[in-house]
């Protein structure tokens, strides 16, 4: 029991919190600016987590408004405006988003109002979003600016048609090839189906382009959204269709269903296309699997991915063998079990499923899944990687991964926040049916864990 | 840093994130408190710190524990030290409490000082048993091929290598270091606190530049000689031809180029980046026969020009240099420079590859002189890709 106990005091594998999510949905409005009204430490939250996580732009569209103990004692909200408007000469952003911390929430300055003072002498809309550090994780904190832009837009206009879509929550965590890849995949799965993309929150675009999003007569919500219902069914002034991820043949197909279901499109249409798509998908993989049919994967990512990759593991014929899900606010295992069964995903009920685990637990699990020779898959982000990689190598030496390998360990799949060594170039999806071959690729080129250079195992 | 320890940081959980989880090899000895918002409004923050430190111990025994205040901890005025005080008595386990907020606006180099001088407090070991007079470096850059040449420098001398620090030392390292016999020290200024505590304890202490280029590694090996009454190494010979060769060549073909260095970038903890003054890199390029000018950030104000070069002439530098105001405006800094090549740090890559310019990060640079060959290469491949 008090290992368990303890267990709540350790490092989370996902503790980024409300701050950093908040950070890069501002990010992911091309011309977006953060305007951090916090103490010096709480920067790092924001520049720091993200700049090696995303080489196609750089993290310095934010601002900070210094404060310190004096600061602190004299009342800081007051400081808000002047900043707002000077990092709006040196900016010109479309959107400013204003955030506070715990301690300057707890002095019970009105911060919201300063924020909403300050709006009104800058062109460009201001909103503040408030991301206290003690409740919420990442996804909490890019829902809510999804939340407060989503808000900001002019929902009143006439609705379009129902098969105009637009899609709420989707992750945009960098402006590389694997956001490329996937906008670009739902792009073309809708316009399969008949329908047109109006807008994404977010999708790396300016803030100018997203007035598009509220042209759509339909909102996707991404699972991002799910625990967000009624604020966005609220600001949208539409009754939002969840939807879950679509990854894996099966899992878009699902979500083909879904979105087809919501748009009142022609349902025999949408068989013929997954059908079609299916049996293409599934011809590309043939040689694939016969690579990677019977690799045994331990996964730790959020839930709405970790759905997706079980979707994707049956389709390239891998077993998963350990689920840990990172962050809390999308749920845990009931949650998971629940998505798993409406997507129709398989997993056996016998994989242990760990909810937001320390990275010393993802350390202990691995540790024992690699000495017993049972996990030959590592996907996680770089923060699983890392813990797993301070193991003592000794352990994987003497597994023999068949001929003319080199290194030893697990394969890693560098996958979910924050990446370090991992990034891409070219479009190259986690979603939709293309997604499938991009996951083929991944797994079948992925390098093991140590690098050993060994040719043959002793 | 390896080593038996734990770091509780005392507040609410998103306070971890001030840390990167990703790196190094101990993020897995990391705890919160996890503060609720109830904990803090009600006071009740000692009963979950107090849990936590005992069960560390219980199950981790951890050689030692650090304790960081936060913020919220900071605003309720928390005094979390007596907790860790009273814990560390009973389970015998050392454990250090910091204020360590962001309220208290300070420089890097005060928090690096404080944070150095800590970890070297912590339960010093006593001397070593085989009493072999040896060298730390304190405050170097650390890599390990650097590190390597190093400590072979050192073999067939009396002098034993006691560790790199900080990126190179175990927790036992630091316990090791106020014995040391020798300490070699990039920038005593930054460390006031750290200096005051091995001037007491160790033997002597030496500044020395930081190792990037070959000047400035020689530099060093040379203050290293007046330490030993042996000869060092014979391959350092063989080493600093070879690094000479590549400056030269380098110059024959380089020389003139028009480089812009930037400095005063690091908001981080990236000890050699910001030790003297940030302007460790400039004799690596200026050695090689670059045309340096120093893009500052700063205020741009015309009139801050004098504090700049005032500063500049400290550091026995007399380098132009131009000033930005924040990462937003260095393209068009660099822009306007007509540079052919750009070193800055690596956050605001985007701005600086718009311009077109060939652009380097600093950490990029290796230490020492084994540094020199990869940084020659690095630097002509850089520039031979853009012609």
């Amino acid at each position: 029991m008090s290992a368990e106990e303890l267990e709540h005091f350790r490092l989370k594998s996902l503790d980024q919190g409300q701050f950093t999510g908040a950070f890069i949905a501002v990010h992911a409005v091309s011309d977006g600016f953060l305007m951090m009204h916090c103490g010096v430490g709480c920067k790092h939250k924001a520049t720091s987590q993200l700049t090696e996580h995303d080489f196609g732009r750089s993290a310095e569209h934010e601002g900070w408004t210094e404060v310190g103990d004096a600061e602190l004692i004299e009342g800081a909200a007051h400081r808000i405006g002047p900043y707002i408007r000077s990092w709006y000469d040196r900016m010109q952003p479309g959107i400013i988003i204003v955030n506070s911390v715990t301690f300057l929430d707890l002095t019970g300055d009105d911060i919201r109002d300063s924020a909403d003072m300050a709006g009104k002498s800058v062109p460009c809309p201001v909103h503040f979003v408030r991301v206290p550090g003690y409740e919420g994780d990442l996804f909490s904190g890019y829902a809510a600016v999804v939340l407060a832009v989503a808000r900001g837009l002019d929902w009143t206009q006439q609705t379009g048609r129902a098969t105009d879509v637009s899609i709420a929550g989707y992750f945009f965590d960098r402006y590389e090839g694997d956001n490329l890849g996937n906008l670009t995949q739902l792009n073309s799965l809708l316009k399969s189906i008949g329908c047109t993309l109006k807008g994404t929150l977010f999708g790396g675009t300016d803030y100018a382009t997203l007035q598009d999003t509220a042209q759509a007569g339909t909102v996707l919500a991404f699972p991002l959204m799910h625990p967000y219902m009624r604020p966005l069914k609220r600001w949208t002034k539409r009754t939002p269709t969840p939807t879950d991820l679509p990854m894996g043949i099966e899992g878009t197909a699902h979500w083909l269903r879904t979105v087809a279901s919501a748009t009142g499109t022609n349902a025999t249409r949408v068989e013929q296309v997954i059908d079609l798509q299916r049996q293409r998908t599934q011809q590309r993989l043939r040689t694939s699997r016969m690579v990677l049919s019977g690799l045994r994967v331990a996964i730790f990512c959020d839930l709405p991915q970790t759905v997706g990759l079980l979707h994707v593991l049956q389709d390239l014929g891998c077993t998963p063998v350990l689920i840990g899900i990172r962050g809390h606010t999308l749920g845990g295992e009931s949650e998971l079990l629940e998505a798993v069964s409406r997507t129709h995903a398989s997993l056996n009920t016998d994989v242990p499923i760990l909810e937001n685990p320390s990275i010393h637990r993802v350390r202990e699990h691995m540790e024992k899944l690699i000495q017993d020779k049972e996990v030959d898959v590592l996907i996680g982000s770089s923060t699983e990687i890392n813990a797993v990689a301070t193991l003592d190598p000794e352990i994987a030496l003497h597994i023999d991964h068949g001929a003319a390998w080199t290194g030893c360990g697990p394969k890693i799949v560098e996958f979910g926040f924050p990446c370090r060594n991992y990034h891409v170039v070219r479009s190259s999806p986690t979603m939709g049916f293309g997604g499938v071959l991009g996951w083929a690729d991944r797994l079948i080129n992925a390098p093991r864990l140590w690098d050993t250079w060994r040719t043959q195992p002793s | 840093m390896p080593g038996r320890f734990a770091v509780v940081v005392h507040g609410e959980y998103d306070c971890v994130n001030c840390f990167k989880h990703n790196a190094g090899r101990s993020s897995w000895q990391y705890f919160s408190t996890r503060l609720s918002e109830g904990q803090l409004t009600s006071g009740e923050t000692h009963g979950p710190l107090r849990r936590c430190l005992e069960l560390i111990v219980e199950h981790d025994a951890p050689d030692a524990i650090v304790v960081l205040g936060t913020c919220p901890v900071e605003v309720i005025g928390d005094r979390f030290e007596t907790v860790v005080e009273a814990v560390s008595a009973e389970t015998q386990v050392p454990m250090v409490a910091l204020h360590t907020s962001g309220l208290k606006l300070s420089t890097q180099q005060d928090m690096l000082d404080w944070c150095f001088d800590t970890l070297a407090g912590i339960d010093s070991a006593s001397p070593d048993a085989n009493n072999q007079s040896g060298v730390a470096l304190l405050g170097m850059p650390h890599d390990a091929r650097g590190t390597a040449e190093f400590q072979q420098v050192l073999e067939g001398t009396d002098l034993a290598f006691k560790g790199s620090f900080p990126r190179g030392a175990t927790l036992q390292d630091w316990k090791n270091l106020p014995n040391a016999e020798h300490v070699l020290v990039s920038d005593q200024g930054m460390f006031p606190r750290l200096m005051g505590r091995l001037e007491q304890t160790a033997g002597k202490i030496t500044e020395a530049p930081l190792p990037y280029g070959l000047e400035q590694s020689m530099a060093v090996y040379k203050l290293l000689s007046t330490m030993t009454s042996d000869p060092l190494n014979p391959h350092l010979e063989i080493l600093q031809k070879k690094a000479a060769k590549n400056v030269s060549d380098f110059r024959d073909q380089w020389s003139g180029t028009r480089m812009a260095l930037g400095i005063r970038m690091h908001n981080s903890n990236q000890f050699d980046m910001v030790a003297r003054g940030g302007l460790g890199h400039v004799r690596l390029f200026t050695e090689l026969g670059l045309d340096v000018t120093l893009l500052i950030q700063g205020s741009p104000d015309p009139s801050m020009r004098p504090v700049w070069t005032e500063l500049l002439a400290e550091h026995g530098l007399q380098l132009p240099f131009d000033v930005f105001p924040g990462p937003y405006a260095v393209g068009d800094c660099l822009a306007r420079g007509n540079y052919q090549i750009a070193c800055v740090a690596d956050w605001m890559h985007h701005q600086a590859t718009d311009t077109g310019i060939p652009v380097i990060f600093s950490h990029q640079m290796r230490p020492w002189l084994s540094g020199v060959t990869h940084n020659v290469r690095h630097l002509s491949r850089k520039l031979e890709t853009s012609q």
